[in-house]
């Protein structure tokens, strides 16, 4: 049949070789036997023979329809595709259907830890530990643990997620223990979104850098320290963080870090050692002064995105940063 | 220039960089002959493939701009996005006239890429059918592509315990 392996680029992200073949339902053939076997099919074989209208659908191979179940969010899966008829059910109670599972949008409306983190183990299982893509919100450290490491009744056996390559846990409460725990368990990770997770500190960081070579995507935006601000007093400092990542995390392409509190040493160190950075994006950094060698550096990236480079952002709440900004510009043009 | 013969006899002479959009072809040119059968593909079907390889064979040759490459980069950024970036917006949008099918013709195309192993343009109707049938009830999505409802009641039953969490807080 057709040379074509289930997992290919739509659900892949930069994952190794290795990992396509882990859940491939079909074979690779070599270009004779599939000359050989096309020459031996009868010719009403596929697509040219049957009559239209019928429920073809219902018999796509499962490997085409595992692809575009891996396009759908998960709710959706269980509460409508498993329902359209029997091929359909049966093609999702397989593990690979459940290679990505989308959360995202039913973990904003449930709103629940604890029933978030029981749905994803309970999906997670379903996958037999080979979920690659897993967005959620909200997820607790149960949920985490059960994804890194779950456990499988037949064959008696633990299984960690070692093919997951794309984790999204936005404003989720999973903490630096659990993640240190862990974090030699997620190896192959290669995006992650830990953005807004309070519980994750630099420990964390340093410890998923130390563990997740290939990770070429990290987002860590933090919500705005407002109620300082209005207060007057300065931003608190901490390059923590910063230096977890540039100290680990060298291989980076895409880095977000929306209102960090590391000062231009701490964005330096990450400019050093990020060598493959390609998009930046430190919007609201308020310790961070744009000018200089830093600046310099910034532009070297491809993408830069950093509060006041879009000129129609309101200058008012960044004033105190804006008169290095201005002078040394005057200076340059001079 | 290589030619394809379809299931119900029709020729087509197509350049080489068209017809290497499909891997499979192209491994077969290398170890074979120029004249590849295709009997399992009909002829109607494979116009509208060649038609599909013509135009990306065309756009692939040429690098890109570094306009479209931006974008690329810029959509890619965006949340949760599943498939590949976006590689040209010119190209992409004439995906989607292409696609503009029914349901029946779309499953002849992806059944013939498939089997072709091009790829793209399986990814593409993979995702034009997955947002036809997206935020659809089951009961639509039967009728739409013509599947049978062949549960029994307590089949039913069994599934919706089974996936009881799905329809909480919908």
């Amino acid at each position: 049949m057709a040379p074509r392996l289930a997992c290919h680029s739509p659900i892949s992200y930069n994952s190794p070789p290795e990992a396509l073949f882990e859940v491939a339902v079909s074979v690779s053939v070599s270009a004779t036997a599939w000359k050989l076997s096309m020459e031996k099919r009868p010719r009403e074989a596929l697509g040219s023979g049957k009559p239209r209208g019928e429920s073809r659908w219902a018999e796509l191979t499962p490997e085409l329809l595992a692809l575009i179940f891996s396009l759908m969010p998960a709710d959706v899966l269980a509460r409508t595709m498993s329902f359209v008829c029997r091929s359909w059910r049966d093609v999702l109670a397989e593990p690979y259907s459940w290679s990505v599972v989308d959360l995202a949008n039913w973990c904003l409306r449930v709103e629940r830890t604890d029933v978030i983190d029981f749905v994803v183990g309970h999906l997670v299982d379903r996958s037999r530990g080979t979920v690659r893509r897993l967005s959620v919100y909200y997820l607790g450290d149960s949920g985490f643990a059960h994804t890194a490491l779950l456990y499988l009744p037949t064959p008696f056996t633990h299984v960690s997620c070692r093919l997951l390559s794309k984790l999204e846990m936005r404003e989720s409460f999973v903490t630096d223990k659990m993640v240190k725990e862990h974090a030699n368990l997620l190896s192959n990770l290669t995006f992650l979104d830990i953005s807004y997770c309070a519980n994750i500190t630099s420990e964390g960081i340093e410890a998923l850098g130390k563990n997740c070579k290939n990770l070429a995507l990290l987002r860590r935006s933090m919500s705005p320290p407002g109620i300082t601000r209005e207060n007057g007093l300065p931003s608190m400092v901490d390059e923590g963080e910063a230096m977890a990542i540039a100290n680990n995390m060298v291989g980076l392409k895409q880095l977000e870090l929306s209102y960090g509190k590391f000062t231009n040493n701490g964005l330096v160190a990450i400019l050093t050692n990020c060598t493959a950075l390609i998009y930046l994006d430190i919007v609201g950094c308020r310790n961070v002064q744009m000018t200089g060698n830093v600046e310099l550096m910034c532009q070297k990236i491809k993408t830069c995105v950093y509060t006041g480079y879009k000129k129609d952002i309101s200058s008012d709440d960044f004033s105190t940063d804006s008169p290095t900004d201005v002078s040394s510009d005057q200076e340059d043009e001079a | 220039m290589i030619k394809l013969v379809s299931g119900d006899g029709a020729e087509f002479e197509v350049e080489e960089e068209v017809a290497f959009q499909s891997k499979i072809i192209k491994d077969i040119v290398a170890d074979a002959d120029d004249v590849i059968p295709l009997p399992t593909v009909s002829s109607k079907v494979l116009i509208q493939v060649i038609e599909y390889c013509r135009k990306h064979a065309a756009v692939n040759s040429f690098p890109l701009s570094p306009s479209s490459s931006a974008a690329a980069a810029a959509s890619s950024s965006s949340s949760i996005s599943y498939s590949k970036p976006v590689s040209d917006p010119a190209l992409r949008a004439w995906d989607n006239e292409f696609v503009k099918l029914n349901n029946s013709s779309l499953f002849d195309i992806v059944i013939a890429a498939n089997y072709l192993d091009i790829e793209e343009l399986v990814d593409l109707v993979l995702e034009t059918v997955a947002d036809r049938i997206k935020g659809k009830q089951a009961q639509e999505i039967r009728r739409q592509f013509n599947i049978e409802n062949d549960f029994t009641p307590e089949e039913e039953e069994a599934l919706r315990r089974e996936n009881s969490w799905a329809f909480q807080n919908n």
